[in-house]
Protein backbone atom coordinates (compact mmCIF):
# COMPACT_ATOMS: atom_id res chain seq x y z
CA UNK A 1 0.00 0.00 0.00
CA UNK A 2 1.21 3.43 -0.86
CA UNK A 3 0.60 4.85 2.57
CA UNK A 4 2.95 2.29 4.20
CA UNK A 5 6.70 2.69 3.96
CA UNK A 6 9.57 0.42 4.90
CA UNK A 7 11.07 2.59 7.58
CA UNK A 8 13.61 0.90 9.72
CA UNK A 9 13.35 1.12 13.44
CA UNK A 10 14.94 4.34 14.58
CA UNK A 11 15.53 3.40 18.21
CA UNK A 12 19.23 3.00 17.69
CA UNK A 13 19.68 6.32 15.97
CA UNK A 14 22.62 8.26 17.38
CA UNK A 15 20.50 11.15 18.67
CA UNK A 16 18.93 8.95 21.36
CA UNK A 17 21.87 9.23 23.68
CA UNK A 18 20.04 8.48 26.85
CA UNK A 19 17.70 6.09 28.55
CA UNK A 20 14.61 7.56 30.10
CA UNK A 21 12.63 6.30 33.06
CA UNK A 22 9.10 7.50 33.72
CA UNK A 23 7.86 7.12 37.30
CA UNK A 24 4.10 7.43 37.69
CA UNK A 25 2.57 7.14 41.16
CA UNK A 26 -0.57 4.97 41.20
CA UNK A 27 -3.88 6.56 42.27
CA UNK A 28 -1.73 9.14 43.98
CA UNK A 29 -3.99 11.36 46.12
CA UNK A 30 -6.15 8.40 47.12
CA UNK A 31 -3.09 6.30 48.00
CA UNK A 32 -1.73 9.18 50.13
CA UNK A 33 -5.00 9.19 52.07
CA UNK A 34 -4.83 5.43 52.53
CA UNK A 35 -1.21 5.78 53.59
CA UNK A 36 -2.16 8.24 56.32
CA UNK A 37 -5.26 6.36 57.44
CA UNK A 38 -4.61 2.62 57.57
CA UNK A 39 -8.31 1.92 58.23
CA UNK A 40 -9.07 3.01 54.65
CA UNK A 41 -6.59 0.66 52.97
CA UNK A 42 -8.13 -1.93 50.71
CA UNK A 43 -11.40 0.02 50.64
CA UNK A 44 -12.87 2.00 47.75
CA UNK A 45 -12.01 5.66 48.40
CA UNK A 46 -12.59 8.89 46.53
CA UNK A 47 -10.83 12.19 47.09
CA UNK A 48 -12.93 15.28 46.37
CA UNK A 49 -12.48 19.03 46.51
CA UNK A 50 -15.92 19.40 48.03
CA UNK A 51 -17.88 16.90 50.08
CA UNK A 52 -21.10 17.84 48.36
CA UNK A 53 -23.39 15.57 46.32
CA UNK A 54 -22.66 17.69 43.25
CA UNK A 55 -18.92 17.57 43.87
CA UNK A 56 -16.76 15.28 41.77
CA UNK A 57 -14.09 12.71 42.51
CA UNK A 58 -10.65 14.13 41.73
CA UNK A 59 -8.81 10.90 42.60
CA UNK A 60 -10.06 7.35 43.08
CA UNK A 61 -8.30 4.53 44.90
CA UNK A 62 -7.32 1.36 43.05
CA UNK A 63 -10.25 -0.42 44.73
CA UNK A 64 -12.72 2.29 43.66
CA UNK A 65 -11.43 2.20 40.08
CA UNK A 66 -12.12 -1.54 39.91
CA UNK A 67 -15.77 -0.81 40.73
CA UNK A 68 -16.03 1.83 38.03
CA UNK A 69 -15.55 5.01 40.10
CA UNK A 70 -13.31 7.29 38.09
CA UNK A 71 -11.96 10.82 38.15
CA UNK A 72 -14.92 13.07 37.36
CA UNK A 73 -17.59 10.76 38.85
CA UNK A 74 -20.12 12.77 40.87
CA UNK A 75 -20.15 11.96 44.58
CA UNK A 76 -23.79 10.95 44.49
CA UNK A 77 -23.10 8.61 41.60
CA UNK A 78 -20.05 7.16 43.37
CA UNK A 79 -22.20 6.38 46.40
CA UNK A 80 -24.79 4.73 44.18
CA UNK A 81 -22.07 2.54 42.61
CA UNK A 82 -20.52 1.74 45.96
CA UNK A 83 -22.50 2.74 49.08
CA UNK A 84 -19.54 1.98 51.35
CA UNK A 85 -17.09 4.20 49.48
CA UNK A 86 -14.94 6.39 51.73
CA UNK A 87 -15.19 10.01 50.59
CA UNK A 88 -12.59 12.47 51.84
CA UNK A 89 -11.71 16.09 51.24
CA UNK A 90 -8.39 16.68 49.51
CA UNK A 91 -5.42 17.66 51.65
CA UNK A 92 -2.88 19.52 49.47
CA UNK A 93 -0.31 19.90 52.26
CA UNK A 94 -0.19 16.13 52.69
CA UNK A 95 0.31 15.44 48.97
CA UNK A 96 2.99 18.11 48.62
CA UNK A 97 4.87 16.70 51.61
CA UNK A 98 4.85 13.18 50.18
CA UNK A 99 5.84 14.47 46.74
CA UNK A 100 8.77 16.26 48.36
CA UNK A 101 9.99 12.94 49.83
CA UNK A 102 9.48 11.16 46.50
CA UNK A 103 11.48 13.78 44.63
CA UNK A 104 14.33 13.43 47.10
CA UNK A 105 14.46 9.70 46.33
CA UNK A 106 14.39 10.20 42.54
CA UNK A 107 17.04 12.92 42.59
CA UNK A 108 19.45 10.64 44.43
CA UNK A 109 19.83 8.51 41.26
CA UNK A 110 20.33 11.21 38.64
CA UNK A 111 20.46 14.97 38.70
CA UNK A 112 18.59 14.99 35.40
CA UNK A 113 15.01 14.77 36.64
CA UNK A 114 11.98 16.41 35.09
CA UNK A 115 9.09 16.67 37.53
CA UNK A 116 6.33 16.49 34.97
CA UNK A 117 3.48 16.78 37.47
CA UNK A 118 2.86 16.28 41.18
CA UNK A 119 2.90 12.48 40.73
CA UNK A 120 4.95 11.91 37.57
CA UNK A 121 8.65 12.36 36.87
CA UNK A 122 11.04 11.58 34.04
CA UNK A 123 14.58 10.52 34.93
CA UNK A 124 17.33 10.72 32.34
CA UNK A 125 20.31 8.36 32.38
CA UNK A 126 23.34 8.29 30.11
CA UNK A 127 23.42 5.41 27.71
CA UNK A 128 26.56 4.04 29.34
CA UNK A 129 24.27 2.42 31.88
CA UNK A 130 22.77 -0.85 30.70
CA UNK A 131 19.04 -1.54 30.74
CA UNK A 132 19.69 -4.10 33.48
CA UNK A 133 21.38 -1.50 35.64
CA UNK A 134 18.51 0.93 35.10
CA UNK A 135 15.93 -1.77 35.84
CA UNK A 136 17.78 -2.45 39.09
CA UNK A 137 17.51 1.26 39.92
CA UNK A 138 13.78 1.09 39.18
CA UNK A 139 13.34 -1.78 41.65
CA UNK A 140 15.36 0.15 44.22
CA UNK A 141 13.18 3.24 43.70
CA UNK A 142 10.03 1.19 44.27
CA UNK A 143 11.53 -0.28 47.43
CA UNK A 144 12.65 3.09 48.78
CA UNK A 145 9.29 4.73 48.06
CA UNK A 146 7.61 2.13 50.24
CA UNK A 147 10.23 2.40 52.95
CA UNK A 148 10.72 6.17 53.04
CA UNK A 149 7.50 7.72 51.70
CA UNK A 150 4.89 5.14 52.66
CA UNK A 151 4.36 1.40 52.57
CA UNK A 152 0.99 1.78 50.78
CA UNK A 153 2.40 3.82 47.92
CA UNK A 154 3.13 2.12 44.62
CA UNK A 155 4.31 3.39 41.27
CA UNK A 156 4.42 2.20 37.69
CA UNK A 157 7.74 2.64 35.95
CA UNK A 158 8.43 2.70 32.24
CA UNK A 159 11.91 2.56 30.72
CA UNK A 160 12.69 3.37 27.09
CA UNK A 161 14.95 5.30 24.77
CA UNK A 162 12.53 8.20 24.41
CA UNK A 163 10.34 10.20 26.72
CA UNK A 164 7.26 9.14 24.76
CA UNK A 165 7.90 5.40 25.03
CA UNK A 166 8.91 5.68 28.70
CA UNK A 167 5.48 7.19 29.35
CA UNK A 168 3.73 4.59 27.20
CA UNK A 169 5.59 1.82 29.05
CA UNK A 170 4.58 3.08 32.48
CA UNK A 171 0.93 3.12 31.38
CA UNK A 172 1.00 -0.57 30.39
CA UNK A 173 0.87 -2.09 33.84
CA UNK A 174 -0.95 -0.40 36.69
CA UNK A 175 -0.53 -0.62 39.58
CA UNK A 176 3.08 -1.39 40.46
CA UNK A 177 4.38 -2.14 36.96
CA UNK A 178 7.88 -2.09 35.55
CA UNK A 179 7.99 -2.30 31.77
CA UNK A 180 10.89 -1.80 29.39
CA UNK A 181 10.22 -0.91 25.76
CA UNK A 182 13.12 -1.38 23.37
CA UNK A 183 13.60 -1.96 19.66
CA UNK A 184 13.07 -5.68 20.10
CA UNK A 185 9.69 -5.60 21.81
CA UNK A 186 8.19 -2.32 20.67
CA UNK A 187 6.06 -3.81 17.89
CA UNK A 188 4.78 -6.54 20.16
CA UNK A 189 3.83 -3.97 22.81
CA UNK A 190 2.15 -1.70 20.28
CA UNK A 191 0.22 -4.59 18.76
CA UNK A 192 -1.63 -5.06 22.05
CA UNK A 193 -2.70 -1.44 22.31
CA UNK A 194 -5.50 0.70 21.00
CA UNK A 195 -4.80 4.08 19.52
CA UNK A 196 -6.27 5.83 22.55
CA UNK A 197 -3.88 3.91 24.84
CA UNK A 198 -1.10 5.98 23.30
CA UNK A 199 -0.01 9.13 25.10
CA UNK A 200 -1.39 12.13 23.22
CA UNK A 201 -4.07 10.34 21.21
CA UNK A 202 -7.55 11.47 22.19
CA UNK A 203 -10.82 10.01 20.93
CA UNK A 204 -11.07 12.91 18.48
CA UNK A 205 -7.61 12.19 17.08
CA UNK A 206 -8.45 8.51 16.88
CA UNK A 207 -11.43 9.32 14.66
CA UNK A 208 -9.22 11.49 12.46
CA UNK A 209 -6.70 8.65 12.12
CA UNK A 210 -9.50 6.16 11.40
CA UNK A 211 -10.66 8.35 8.54
CA UNK A 212 -7.17 8.02 7.08
CA UNK A 213 -7.36 4.24 7.38
CA UNK A 214 -5.16 3.99 10.47
CA UNK A 215 -6.77 1.87 13.17
CA UNK A 216 -3.94 0.60 15.37
CA UNK A 217 -0.72 2.02 16.87
CA UNK A 218 1.27 -0.43 14.77
CA UNK A 219 -0.38 0.81 11.58
CA UNK A 220 0.42 4.35 12.68
CA UNK A 221 4.07 3.41 13.18
CA UNK A 222 4.45 1.97 9.69
CA UNK A 223 2.34 4.46 7.80
CA UNK A 224 4.17 6.67 5.33
CA UNK A 225 5.34 9.80 7.14
CA UNK A 226 4.69 12.00 4.09
CA UNK A 227 1.13 10.65 3.91
CA UNK A 228 0.52 11.70 7.51
CA UNK A 229 2.20 15.05 7.05
CA UNK A 230 0.03 15.76 4.04
CA UNK A 231 -3.23 14.75 5.72
CA UNK A 232 -2.68 15.75 9.34
CA UNK A 233 0.00 18.39 9.24
CA UNK A 234 2.95 18.49 11.59
CA UNK A 235 1.00 16.92 14.47
CA UNK A 236 0.61 13.76 12.43
CA UNK A 237 4.29 13.78 11.63
CA UNK A 238 5.18 14.24 15.31
CA UNK A 239 3.01 11.26 16.24
CA UNK A 240 4.71 9.14 13.61
CA UNK A 241 8.15 10.30 14.82
CA UNK A 242 7.38 9.38 18.42
CA UNK A 243 6.17 5.92 17.42
CA UNK A 244 9.34 5.43 15.39
CA UNK A 245 11.57 6.15 18.35
CA UNK A 246 12.63 9.68 17.46
CA UNK A 247 13.10 11.89 20.50
CA UNK A 248 11.18 15.04 19.67
CA UNK A 249 9.73 15.84 23.08
CA UNK A 250 11.31 18.63 24.98
CA UNK A 251 13.29 17.58 28.00
CA UNK A 252 12.90 20.03 30.84
CA UNK A 253 15.33 19.35 33.61
CA UNK A 254 14.09 21.31 36.61
CA UNK A 255 17.12 23.53 36.99
CA UNK A 256 16.77 24.53 33.36
CA UNK A 257 13.05 25.14 33.51
CA UNK A 258 12.28 28.69 32.67
CA UNK A 259 8.88 29.59 34.01
CA UNK A 260 6.87 31.42 31.43
CA UNK A 261 3.60 32.01 33.21
CA UNK A 262 1.88 32.00 36.58
CA UNK A 263 -1.74 31.00 36.84
CA UNK A 264 -4.57 30.17 39.11
CA UNK A 265 -7.92 28.51 38.48
CA UNK A 266 -10.87 27.97 40.77
CA UNK A 267 -13.96 25.78 40.56
CA UNK A 268 -16.89 27.33 42.36
CA UNK A 269 -18.85 25.09 44.69
CA UNK A 270 -21.86 27.35 44.39
CA UNK A 271 -22.09 28.42 40.78
CA UNK A 272 -23.06 32.05 40.53
CA UNK A 273 -23.77 34.96 38.22
CA UNK A 274 -23.45 37.43 41.08
CA UNK A 275 -20.66 39.76 39.95
CA UNK A 276 -19.87 40.86 43.51
CA UNK A 277 -19.12 37.30 44.53
CA UNK A 278 -17.06 36.69 41.39
CA UNK A 279 -15.15 39.93 42.01
CA UNK A 280 -14.15 38.71 45.48
CA UNK A 281 -12.83 35.51 43.98
CA UNK A 282 -10.91 37.44 41.34
CA UNK A 283 -9.41 39.59 44.08
CA UNK A 284 -8.19 36.57 45.97
CA UNK A 285 -6.87 34.86 42.85
CA UNK A 286 -4.95 37.93 41.73
CA UNK A 287 -3.53 38.25 45.25
CA UNK A 288 -2.16 34.70 45.00
CA UNK A 289 -0.70 35.41 41.56
CA UNK A 290 0.77 38.73 42.72
CA UNK A 291 2.36 37.01 45.73
CA UNK A 292 3.93 34.35 43.53
CA UNK A 293 5.30 36.97 41.14
CA UNK A 294 6.73 39.09 43.95
CA UNK A 295 8.35 36.06 45.61
CA UNK A 296 10.13 35.37 42.33
CA UNK A 297 10.92 39.05 41.83
CA UNK A 298 9.07 38.92 38.52
CA UNK A 299 6.38 41.01 36.90
CA UNK A 300 3.97 40.20 34.09
CA UNK A 301 3.17 42.01 30.87
CA UNK A 302 0.30 39.87 29.66
CA UNK A 303 -2.84 38.90 31.50
CA UNK A 304 -5.40 36.29 30.54
CA UNK A 305 -8.79 35.81 32.18
CA UNK A 306 -11.44 33.27 31.41
CA UNK A 307 -14.41 31.55 32.89
CA UNK A 308 -16.66 28.62 32.11
CA UNK A 309 -20.41 28.77 32.29
CA UNK A 310 -22.33 26.04 34.07
CA UNK A 311 -24.24 24.89 31.00
CA UNK A 312 -21.45 25.16 28.49
CA UNK A 313 -19.51 27.89 26.78
CA UNK A 314 -17.43 30.51 28.42
CA UNK A 315 -15.44 33.67 28.06
CA UNK A 316 -11.74 34.34 27.60
CA UNK A 317 -9.74 37.53 27.04
CA UNK A 318 -6.06 38.25 26.73
CA UNK A 319 -4.83 41.69 27.63
CA UNK A 320 -1.43 43.19 27.13
CA UNK A 321 -0.71 45.50 30.06
CA UNK A 322 0.55 48.99 29.34
CA UNK A 323 3.13 48.46 32.06
CA UNK A 324 4.42 45.20 33.51
CA UNK A 325 3.15 44.64 37.05
CA UNK A 326 3.20 42.29 40.01
CA UNK A 327 0.85 44.40 42.11
CA UNK A 328 -2.16 42.30 43.11
CA UNK A 329 -4.52 45.27 43.16
CA UNK A 330 -3.47 46.42 39.69
CA UNK A 331 -3.89 42.91 38.30
CA UNK A 332 -7.29 42.71 39.95
CA UNK A 333 -8.41 45.98 38.39
CA UNK A 334 -7.60 44.65 34.94
CA UNK A 335 -9.51 41.37 35.38
CA UNK A 336 -12.36 43.14 37.15
CA UNK A 337 -12.70 45.46 34.15
CA UNK A 338 -13.44 42.45 31.95
CA UNK A 339 -16.00 41.14 34.43
CA UNK A 340 -17.73 44.52 34.61
CA UNK A 341 -17.97 44.88 30.85
CA UNK A 342 -19.37 41.41 30.29
CA UNK A 343 -23.01 40.44 30.70
CA UNK A 344 -23.13 37.09 32.43
CA UNK A 345 -25.74 35.04 30.58
CA UNK A 346 -25.31 31.99 32.81
CA UNK A 347 -23.88 30.99 36.17
CA UNK A 348 -20.09 30.78 36.28
CA UNK A 349 -18.67 27.39 37.25
CA UNK A 350 -14.92 27.89 36.90
CA UNK A 351 -12.56 30.85 36.66
CA UNK A 352 -9.03 30.98 35.25
CA UNK A 353 -6.44 33.75 35.49
CA UNK A 354 -3.01 33.48 33.97
CA UNK A 355 -0.19 36.00 33.58
CA UNK A 356 2.70 35.67 31.16
CA UNK A 357 5.35 37.76 29.48
CA UNK A 358 7.33 37.52 32.70
CA UNK A 359 10.31 39.76 33.29
CA UNK A 360 12.50 40.64 36.25
CA UNK A 361 11.00 43.44 38.29
CA UNK A 362 13.26 46.44 38.62
CA UNK A 363 13.76 49.04 41.30
CA UNK A 364 11.88 52.29 40.82
CA UNK A 365 13.60 55.20 42.46
CA UNK A 366 12.52 58.29 40.60
CA UNK A 367 10.12 60.54 42.45
CA UNK A 368 7.93 60.66 39.35
CA UNK A 369 6.93 57.13 40.27
CA UNK A 370 6.02 58.04 43.83
CA UNK A 371 2.57 56.42 43.61
CA UNK A 372 4.08 53.29 42.18
CA UNK A 373 6.70 53.17 44.93
CA UNK A 374 4.00 53.55 47.58
CA UNK A 375 2.10 50.63 46.08
CA UNK A 376 5.26 48.52 46.01
CA UNK A 377 6.03 49.41 49.63
CA UNK A 378 2.46 48.52 50.65
CA UNK A 379 2.69 45.16 48.88
CA UNK A 380 6.05 44.48 50.50
CA UNK A 381 4.65 45.26 53.95
CA UNK A 382 1.61 43.03 53.41
CA UNK A 383 3.84 40.25 52.09
CA UNK A 384 6.04 40.44 55.19
CA UNK A 385 3.03 40.07 57.48
CA UNK A 386 1.66 37.15 55.49
CA UNK A 387 5.12 35.52 55.37
CA UNK A 388 5.31 35.70 59.13
CA UNK A 389 1.78 34.72 60.09
CA UNK A 390 0.53 32.73 57.08
CA UNK A 391 -1.30 33.40 53.82
CA UNK A 392 -4.21 35.86 53.97
CA UNK A 393 -3.54 36.84 57.59
CA UNK A 394 -3.90 40.38 56.32
CA UNK A 395 -6.08 41.00 53.32
CA UNK A 396 -8.38 43.49 51.63
CA UNK A 397 -11.36 44.68 53.67
CA UNK A 398 -13.73 43.30 51.07
CA UNK A 399 -12.62 39.78 51.96
CA UNK A 400 -13.86 40.03 55.49
CA UNK A 401 -15.81 36.82 56.27
CA UNK A 402 -14.78 35.47 52.92
CA UNK A 403 -11.18 34.34 53.29
CA UNK A 404 -12.03 30.98 54.81
CA UNK A 405 -14.36 30.07 52.00
CA UNK A 406 -11.62 29.80 49.40
CA UNK A 407 -9.68 26.67 50.10
CA UNK A 408 -6.17 25.63 49.21
CA UNK A 409 -6.21 23.68 45.97
CA UNK A 410 -3.96 21.00 44.65
CA UNK A 411 -2.89 21.03 41.05
CA UNK A 412 -2.46 17.92 38.94
CA UNK A 413 0.22 19.73 36.98
CA UNK A 414 3.55 21.07 38.12
CA UNK A 415 3.55 22.22 41.72
CA UNK A 416 3.59 26.00 41.85
CA UNK A 417 5.41 27.77 44.60
CA UNK A 418 3.14 28.54 47.48
CA UNK B 1 -22.25 16.30 53.26
CA UNK B 2 -19.37 15.31 55.50
CA UNK B 3 -16.79 12.60 55.24
CA UNK B 4 -18.46 9.31 56.06
CA UNK B 5 -15.37 7.73 57.61
CA UNK B 6 -13.82 10.35 59.83
CA UNK B 7 -14.75 12.71 62.61
CA UNK B 8 -13.31 16.13 63.34
CA UNK B 9 -12.23 16.41 66.96
CA UNK B 10 -9.88 19.43 67.32
CA UNK B 11 -9.24 18.93 71.02
CA UNK B 12 -6.04 19.56 72.93
CA UNK B 13 -4.47 16.32 74.09
CA UNK B 14 -1.34 15.08 75.86
CA UNK B 15 1.21 13.03 74.00
CA UNK B 16 4.19 11.05 75.17
CA UNK B 17 6.78 11.44 72.47
CA UNK B 18 10.19 9.97 71.90
CA UNK B 19 12.28 12.70 70.34
CA UNK B 20 15.27 11.58 68.35
CA UNK B 21 16.04 10.48 64.84
CA UNK B 22 12.61 9.04 64.21
CA UNK B 23 10.48 11.34 66.42
CA UNK B 24 7.91 8.76 67.50
CA UNK B 25 4.74 9.58 69.45
CA UNK B 26 4.19 6.62 71.81
CA UNK B 27 1.01 7.35 73.75
CA UNK B 28 -1.78 9.87 73.52
CA UNK B 29 -4.10 10.87 76.32
CA UNK B 30 -7.52 12.00 75.17
CA UNK B 31 -10.58 12.50 77.35
CA UNK B 32 -8.73 10.75 80.18
CA UNK B 33 -8.12 7.69 78.03
CA UNK B 34 -4.59 6.52 77.43
CA UNK B 35 -4.18 5.19 73.90
CA UNK B 36 -1.06 3.33 72.88
CA UNK B 37 0.19 4.23 69.42
CA UNK B 38 0.90 1.16 67.37
CA UNK B 39 2.28 2.69 64.21
CA UNK B 40 3.05 6.04 62.61
CA UNK B 41 1.64 5.86 59.07
CA UNK B 42 2.73 9.26 57.90
CA UNK B 43 4.38 12.36 59.25
CA UNK B 44 5.13 15.69 57.69
CA UNK B 45 5.70 19.29 58.56
CA UNK B 46 3.64 22.16 57.21
CA UNK B 47 4.67 25.78 57.50
CA UNK B 48 2.05 28.43 58.12
CA UNK B 49 3.77 31.77 58.09
CA UNK B 50 6.72 31.28 60.39
CA UNK B 51 4.95 28.62 62.43
CA UNK B 52 5.78 24.97 61.90
CA UNK B 53 3.11 22.39 62.44
CA UNK B 54 4.09 18.74 62.56
CA UNK B 55 1.42 16.27 61.56
CA UNK B 56 1.44 12.64 62.65
CA UNK B 57 -1.03 10.11 61.31
CA UNK B 58 -0.97 7.21 63.75
CA UNK B 59 -3.09 4.18 64.53
CA UNK B 60 -3.88 2.10 67.59
CA UNK B 61 -4.28 -1.64 67.90
CA UNK B 62 -8.08 -1.33 67.42
CA UNK B 63 -7.65 -0.08 63.88
CA UNK B 64 -8.51 3.56 64.62
CA UNK B 65 -6.47 6.28 62.91
CA UNK B 66 -5.65 9.56 64.63
CA UNK B 67 -4.44 12.77 63.05
CA UNK B 68 -2.24 14.60 65.55
CA UNK B 69 -0.83 18.08 65.15
CA UNK B 70 2.14 19.36 67.11
CA UNK B 71 2.51 23.13 67.21
CA UNK B 72 6.25 23.71 67.46
CA UNK B 73 5.82 27.27 68.74
CA UNK B 74 3.32 26.65 71.53
CA UNK B 75 4.53 23.09 72.16
CA UNK B 76 0.93 21.92 72.14
CA UNK B 77 -0.76 18.85 70.69
CA UNK B 78 -4.16 18.79 69.02
CA UNK B 79 -6.11 15.68 68.08
CA UNK B 80 -7.60 16.95 64.85
CA UNK B 81 -9.41 13.95 63.48
CA UNK B 82 -10.22 10.28 64.01
CA UNK B 83 -10.77 7.97 61.05
CA UNK B 84 -12.41 4.56 61.19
Amino acid sequence: MEKYSRYNNLFEMPHNQQIIMHVDMNSYFASCEQQANAAWRGRPLGVCSYLHPKGTIIAASKEAKKLGVKVGTKLQEAQNICPSIVLVRDDPAKYRAITHTLRGILQSYTFKVEHYSIDESFLYFDKEKSINEISAIAYKIKERIQKEAGDWLTCSIGIAGTKFFAKVASDIKKPDGLIVINDKNVDERLSKMRLTDIWGISYGLEKQLNRLGVFTPLELKYVNAAFLLKNMGKNGYFLWSRLNGLEIDQIKIDKETNQKSVGNSYTLLEKTRDKDKVALLLMKMTEKIGRRLRKKNMQAKVLWIGWKYLYGGGFARREKLAEASNDSWELFQHVFGHLQRKILHDKISKIFINVSGLEKSHELQLSIFEDKIKKIQLSESLDKINDKYGEFTISRGAWHNWSEQINDRISFGKMQDE
Amino acid sequence: MTSNSSEKINEEIKVIMLFGKDNMPLWLVWRQRRIRIKKVNLKFCNKKGETYRHYFYVNDSNGNDYKLCFDAVNLSWILEEISF
